[in-house]
Parts: structure tokens; C-alpha cells; sequence
């Protein structure tokens, strides 16, 4: 059964790229174009993980993740973080708002896919 | 790999930063101290960055990124947009213009410099900007813009699984449709079932058609780990792929990567002797691992041979003995000792290598390999090699089905074990079924009830149809209440907890969306030479 | 890249759990394991198969294996009644991700356990078979069982289950 992910990005070609390698891999993928809408999403179905974004219009990543993990839906779905190389101490806050981890951007298919296989399983 | 569809999104996406990137450096050149305007400016920096770098725009990225850092010094208050900075900034706003058009302006460095100049009075000292070689990935993004001759389209792997099944449910309402189209008599109605008919199995091609991957869709990885292997085993080891565009259904194709990896694994590891040694027994100092693929008839068959050391049968036979899978004594043939490595738990690596030995090696192979209803074989010389041939059916996820009834539970046989489907006759009688022979055309059947195999409530159908299913030359006439239909079943694998049942290959789902089981016919052929089939399966998951 | 490995699974600290009747007692299961909870829907008997997973059902387009712990802790099976629901579990099978149902008499509720709730199992002492339990919680005065599934299963599929075998396992397809 396949794996169900929430991409949450605001960025439209960027949230496509990672749906589509993520499909192509076999995972059910979810897009969600800012922390709010995310947060409707997460309330709507059950996912295997999450993926976000940080600089989002509406709803930024840290506090989409700060409000998914008080709420009961968001216990144990691993969230990872995606920043860039000058978030240095956003990392930290994201793992202390409960991200398992983080990705920094740019990052290619194959590790895409290795990150989401250690965080989900293949 | 980026699609044409998915670059087109990025540019427009690009497009409107950039545009907005500029409205909001002219806002700031009018109130220098408007809050969501830096922010506006900063976010539209910073997606471009992000979304630059994925799409392998690394130039772009590296820019945008100096271009951000100094543009932190106004959202953080230790700047402010002067006009002279607001110049700069639209100068770096042009560079980032040109750069998205591909062209290959200059000057990128001067602008980064003067943009630091005018916050700071200091140059960016985080990074090394600018690499001036495009990257593979960008390299290999234009390329796919520019080969747009045949329109593709992605689809998900779960649409097509989708699309699978409803052809899977037209075609058995379709057979409902000729039933009843069929004892009307009406000719208008028999006829355009006849297209219907026709249309749905032709659908039904295109559909397996749409599913068949090639396999060189899963070679990237070999070549990546025979690269690693040759490294990490310090040994030279050359790849060779034959027949890669030959297709197999995606399912097969995706399940057939791992037992690969793990037979390329083993030649490397245990097959191919190091440098020295091969050039010591004369053979070309790297050694090689031939990878092949071809269809023959409903089969795919997929070689993995390599020219190592070959297999050491005195080992196997030692370890066999050890497992008490060969007698002392016993004498057996190199082909079938060399299968004996195919046995559960059987590995004969004398040190456990990081790389493979573990005692799960070979048995895993063909526990996939048998999953995907295929098989495997293996055959060796002494010092000249291995080679593994696994076949395995061209497609895994459909076959014609006959769905029958028996106590109220519905199974489905594979229509191409068939031979023929007779009525029982009444004074053969219900009692003893697993003795009893019909005599077809001359030649003694034994048939199986059903009923009794499954352990259903003994309680006969009035008029019992009987199923003559064929396997590896023989013939049993299988019991049923009732004949539902002909279908397309969409096979669905069983779970591991269910390993131990033999007398299925599979389930499927119906129109109805309740599961059945599919027979496995050979089990079932073996098992009819023998009585009593439901004691022998207990003794068998018993032992 | 820089990712945290998951925090192993086995700990015992504070954790999620949905609640769910069988038989007599009170189980808990991990939250993070479970998929969905459905309605019993149509069960397919699996002939032969061990009493232990007598059946298969239907979700979302998989045919998932259907599993009854109450063979594993000596319970009586009796037939599937309203209450009755089917817990989908997302379960490493012979180390490949799987889906497992399991049934439930009730599905009480999803609630948290703080570590200081719960408490080993004694190797003696406990009518359940101490291999197959992770840990007892005291959950508002009741004790809580909660039954170590990977264990269970991989004892299952280790061929070290006390389940019995044959035709006569047909509960849960009642």
C-alpha cells in the first residue's frame, strides 16, 4: 500500500517536482500551498509524513509545524523540514517545534527519495 | 529528470518573482521603510533561490543567494533602501533576468560586491559564489525542454492500478452483458454486445500495453552499485547490459530490482576473483558481470553471468550435508547440487562479508522470483563462472479467470488451466469424492470436491459442475457448486502471514468489491495424487 | 542533507494509543501503527489458513490479511457483532512494510499513556503470555494490555505460534 505524503510548499513548480518523484517512486502525494491549508489537510486524512516548506505566504512552515504537533493528528507523522543553507538556526527551531528532521534545498531526486525511505520506509 | 510541463510552471513561476521582485524594490525606492514590502521582496528572493537551485539553476541560485544575504541587512534594520542600494538591487534584479533568459551575463560578482558595498560597506564573506560550468542537472533540464517532439505524459503508478481495475470490472460486465445478450435471442442486442465485447478486450491490451516498462528503468542502479562494489571490493569489474528496452509489466519490473542487486552482490563479492588472481589464471584482469534480458514467448527471461570462480561444489556439498539437506552418501548430479544454493538458509561464503553471506542471499532471490510466479535456475563451471536465469511471465497483474461458486464463497481458477468444464453425473454420488474418476473421453480423471478441500459444509449443489484443470501433464476435475463466469481478475499477491497456504497463488477483488481467492491449480494437481488433501496441508503446517 | 534517525519505536516514554475491546480486556495499540479504523465489511475466508489469520478483507482496492489476537491470548472467538471493527495497521512483515487488520469487539478511544502509567509484564503471574506483551497501563483504575504486535507476528511467521490450524477456523469469517 502506498505511502501518503503532504508537500507543503508555496511554491508551485517546486511542489510538482517533488510530487512527481515522489509519485513516480510509488508514494500517494498530497499538495498543500502554505501552512494553513496544510493544517486542513492534516485535519482531513491521515499521512505518512510531511514535508514543508518555512517562507510561506498566510502560514509559515515553523508555526504549521508547532500547531500540527499539539494537535492529536500529528503525533508520530514524521515532519521534515525543508530549508536552505542560510536557515542555520531555523533548523533548530524546527526540530524543537517537532520536525524529525530537515532537508536543505537544493537537493536532487535520489536523495529526495532516500530521506522519505528512511523516514517512511521504501 | 524534470518534465517539460513541470520547467514550463517554473519559468512562469520565475517570471512572476522576478516581476514582483521589481514592483516591490520600486515601492521601496518610494516609502524606503515599508515593512511588508521588505518582506515581500525578501520571500520572492528566497523562493527564487529555493526553486532555482531544485531546477538545477545553480548560477541563478548562488546569485540569488548573495543577492539575499544582503538584502538581510535591510529586513534585519541594520540597512536601509537607500536610492543608491535600490539601484543596485534593480541592477541584480536585471542579472537574475538575463540569467533566467539563459543567457550567460557577466559582472555577477560586481553586482554581489557593490550590493554589499551599499549595505555594509563590506563584501559577502559566507560564500563562494558563482560556479561558471552548468551543472548536469541543468544541463540535462534544458535538454528536456528543447525534446519536445513526442508529447508524454506521467502518469501515477496508482492511476494505472486504477485504470486496471475498472478494465478488470468492464470486462466481467461485459460477460454478465453477453450472458444475458445470448438468451434474449435478439439479434440487435446480441450484435452490439459482440462490439462491446470487442471493444473491452481491446481496451484491455492498451491497457497492459500502457503498463509495460522497460527494464532498463531500474539498470541505473546496477551500474551505480557494480561502480561502488568494484571500489569497496577493490577488485576492477565491468558492467554489461544487453536487451535493457526489453518490457516487462511495472510490478514485475520494480520486484525484479532487488533479487538483481543481490545476485550482482554475490558475483562481485564471491564470483569475481581479484585482479591478481585473474590475471594469474590467465584471464583478463577485470572481471565482468553480463547482465541480459529477452522475451520468449509469454516469458521474460533475464540472465545475470558472470566470469568469476564459479561455484564450489564441494563447499555446497559439505554445507548441504551440514544442513541435512543431502545424506552423507548421497549422490548427486553438479546441476542439482548447484540448486541446493537456491535452499532456505543456504550460504556457503566462508567469511560474512559486509556486502552479502548472511545466509539469506540465494533463498531470497527465489522467494521473490516465485512471488512473481516465475522461476529461477542456475548453472556454474569451475572457474569459469556463474550464471543465474530467472523467467518470469510477461505480466503480473492480470489473467482470465473462471469464477465458481462453492458453499456460498466464490474462487477463481486461471482460465488458461482449463481443459473443460463438465456436469457431474448424479450416480457417481457426493460421498468419497477424493476416489472417485470421470471418465472423459475414454481417459480416468480423478476429481477433488471442492468442498472438501476447503473444509465447506458438506451439502451438494443439485447439479455440481466440474472443472477439468490441467498442470505439468496431469488432469483433475475440480468440484464446484456453480460456474459464475468468465472474468479478468486482477491478481493481488497474498501476505507473508499466508505463505504457508499452498493451495492459493492469490486474491483478487470482485465487481462487488469482495475478495476471492485464486487456486493455485499445480498444488492442487499434485495434491489429487494423493488423499486426504486437507490432513496432508495440516501435516504441512504443522511440521 | 541531515536527518535525525526515528527515535526507536520500542521505548517505553509517553505514547499515543487507540483503546479497543476484546473479549473481556482492554488492549491498547499503538497510535502510530494504526492506518484506519473500519465496519466489518465483507470477510474472505482463507481455507487452510491458521486460525491465527483465517481471512482477508478488502481496503481501498488491497487485499489485506485479517488477524484475530484473541487465538494468540486463548480467547474464545465468537462472531463479529456491531460493535465490532477491523483496526488496518501498518506492520513490517519479514522486513517488508505490510498492512495487517486485526479485529476489535469495540474501539474505545485514542488516548495518551504517560510513562509513569505503565508498567512490565511479570513473568509470572498473567494469564497472557508474556512474550506477546509490551507493557500493562493503569488507565483510569483499569488495567490496559498492550500487546507487543511486531512480536506476535513475527512469532506467527517464525512458525512459534500457538495458534491451531484447520478447517475449523472460521470465526472470523462468521
Amino acid at each position: 500500500m502506498s505511502r501518503r505524503i503532504l508537500v507543503v510548499d508555496d511554491s508551485p513548480s517546486l511542489r510538482r517536482m517533488i510530487a512527481m518523484t515522489l509519485k513516480g517512486a510509488g508514494y500517494d502525494v498530497v499538495e498543500a500551498e502554505d501552512g494553513l491549508d496544510a493544517l486542513e489537510r492534516v485535519a482531513a486524512a491521515r499521512f505518512d509524513a510531511v514535508l514543508t516548506d518555512q517562507n510561506m505566504p498566510r502560514m509559515d512552515g515553523l508555526s504549521f509545524i508547532r500547531e500540527f504537533k499539539s494537535r492529536p493528528e500529528g503525533q508520530g507523522i514524521p515532519v521534515v523540514f525543508l530549508s536552505t543553507e542560510s536557515e542555520g538556526e531555523l533548523k533548530d527551531k524546527a526540530r524543537a517545534a517537532g520536525a524529525l528532521g530537515w532537508m536543505t534545498k537544493p537537493f536532487d531526486q535520489a536523495k529526495l527519495l532516500s530521506v522519505m525511505a528512511r523516514v517512511v520506509g521504501a | 529528470m524534470i518534465d517539460a510541463e513541470t520547467l514550463a510552471i517554473f519559468r512562469t513561476e520565475a517570471d512572476g518573482l522576478v516581476e514582483s521582485l521589481e514592483a516591490g524594490l520600486l515601492t521601496l525606492q518610494e516609502r524606503p521603510g515599508d515593512r511588508s514590502v521588505i518582506d515581500q521582496v525578501f520571500r520572492d528572493l528566497h523562493t527564487l533561490k529555493g526553486t532555482g537551485g531544485m531546477f538545477g539553476q545553480t548560477e541563478l541560485a548562488a546569485f540569488v543567494h548573495g543577492f539575499e544575504s544582503a538584502f538581510e541587512a535591510i529586513r534585519s534594520g541594520t540597512s536601509v533602501a537607500s536610492p543608491a542600494l535600490i539601484a543596485v538591487c534593480l541592477k541584480a534584479h536585471d542579472h537574475i533576468m538575463s540569467l533566467l533568459a539563459g543567457e550567460r551575463p557577466g559582472g555577477a560578482g560586481t553586482i554581489l560586491a557593490d550590493l554589499a558595498t551599499a549595505v555594509s560597506g563590506s563584501a559577502p564573506a559566507d560564500e563562494q559564489i558563482l560556479p561558471e560550468v552548468p551543472t548536469e542537472a541543468s544541463a540535462s533540464a534544458s535538454q528536456e525542454s528543447g525534446a519536445k517532439t513526442i508529447p508524454m505524459m506521467r502518469i501515477s503508478a496508482e492511476r494505472l492500478d486504477e485504470m486496471m481495475d475498472r478494465v478488470g470490472e468492464l470486462v466481467i460486465a461485459e460477460a454478465r452483458l453477453a450472458e444475458i445478450a445470448a438468451r434474449s435471442g435478439v439479434p440487435a442486442l446480441v450484435s452490439v454486445t459482440e462490439d462491446i465485447q470487442r471493444l473491452a478486450s481491446s481496451m484491455r491490451d492498451a491497457t497492459m500495453s500502457i503498463r509495460m516498462t522497460p527494464i532498463s528503468s531500474i539498470t541505473g542502479r546496477f551500474r551505480r552499485l557494480v561502480h561502488d562494489l568494484a571500489r569497496q571490493l577493490d577488485k576492477p569489474i565491468d558492467l554489461v547490459i544487453e536487451g535493457e528496452e526489453t518490457e516487462l509489466d511495472k510490478a514485475v519490473v520494480e520486484q525484479l530490482a532487488e533479487p538483481l542487486m543481490h545476485l550482482i552482490r554475490n558475483a562481485a563479492d564471491h564470483g569475481i576473483e581479484d585482479a591478481a588472481t585473474r590475471s594469474r589464471l590467465g584471464k583478463s584482469p577485470s572481471g565482468q558481470i553480463r547482465l541480459s534480458a529477452r522475451q520468449s514467448g509469454g516469458e521474460v527471461e533475464v540472465e545475470l553471468a558472470d566470469d568469476g570462480r564459479g561455484l564450489d561444489e564441494a563447499r555446497i556439498r559439505a554445507k548441504a550435508i551440514d544442513l541435512g539437506l543431502l545424506g552423507l552418501d548421497a549422490d548427486v548430479g553438479s546441476a542439482d547440487l548447484q540448486r541446493l544454493i537456491l535452499s532456505p538458509g543456504f550460504s556457503t561464503a566462508q567469511q560474512v562479508t559486509e556486502l552479502s553471506g548472511r545466509g539469506v542471499g540465494m533463498d531470497v532471490v527465489r522467494r521473490t522470483v516465485s512471488e512473481l510466479r516465475g522461476s529461477v535456475d542456475i548453472a556454474s563451471s569451475s572457474g569459469s563462472g556463474t550464471r543465474v536465469v530467472i523467467r518470469l511471465p510477461l505480466t503480473l497483474a492480470i489473467i482470465s479467470g473462471l469464477l465458481v461458486e462453492v458453499a456460498g464463497e466464490r474462487f477463481t481458477i486461471p482460465l488458461s488451466t482449463v481443459e473443460e468444464i463438465v456436469e457431474l453425473p448424479e450416480r457417481s454420488g457426493p460421498a468419497d469424492a477424493s476416489s472417485r474418476f470421470l471418465d472423459i473421453r475414454g481417459r480416468l480423471v480423478p476429481t477433488m470436491s471442492l468442498r472438501e478441500v476447503f473444509a465447506s459444509p458438506p451439502a451438494p449443489e443439485m447439479f455440481p459442475k466440474v472443472v477439468i484443470v490441467g498442470a505439468s501433464g496431469a488432469r483433475v476435475g475440480l468440484v464446484v457448486d456453480r460456474i459464475i463466469g468468465s472474468n479478468q481478475t486482477v491478481i493481488k499477491q497474498l501476505s507473508p502471514l499466508h505463505a504457508g497456504v499452498s493451495t492459493f497463488s492469490g486474491a483478487t477483488i470482485l465487481g462487488d468489491g469482495a475478495v476471492a481467492l485464486i487456486l493455485d491449480v499445480a498444488t492442487l494437481v499434485n495434491q489429487s495424487k494423493r488423499p486426504a488433501p486437507i490432513e496432508r496441508h495440516l501435516q504441512e503446517v504443522l511440521a | 542533507m541531515t536527518l535525525m534517525s526515528r527515535p526507536a519505536s520500542r521505548s517505553l516514554g509517553n505514547i499515543d494509543v487507540v483503546t479497543l475491546r476484546l473479549g473481556q480486556d482492554t488492549l491498547a495499540i499503538r497510535a502510530e501503527m494504526l492506518r484506519e479504523v473500519l465496519e466489518p465489511v465483507s470477510i474472505t475466508r482463507v481455507p487452510g489458513a491458521p486460525e491465527f489469520c483465517c481471512g482477508l478483507v478488502n481496503v481501498r482496492g488491497t487485499v489485506v490479511p485479517l488477524s484475530d489476537l484473541r487465538v494468540t491470548f486463548g480467547m474464545p472467538r465468537t462472531p463479529l457483532g456491531p460493535d465490532s471493527r477491523i483496526l488496518v495497521l501498518d506492520l513490517p512483515l519479514s522486513g517488508r512494510a505490510s498492512v495487517v487488520g486485526i479485529v476489535a469487539d469495540a474501539v474505545h478511544e485514542v488516548t495518551r499513556v504517560e510513562s509513569h502509567m505503565l508498567q512490565t509484564v511479570p513473568a509470572v503471574g498473567t494469564r497472557w503470555p508474556p512474550q506477546f506483551i509490551e507493557a500493562i497501563a493503569r488507565i483510569g483504575g483499569n488495567f490496559v494490555m498492550l500487546p507487543d504486535i511486531p512480536a506476535i507476528f513475527a512469532a506467527f511467521l517464525g512458525g512459534q505460534s500457538a495458534t491451531t490450524v484447520g478447517p475449523q477456523g472460521q470465526g472470523a469469517a462468521a
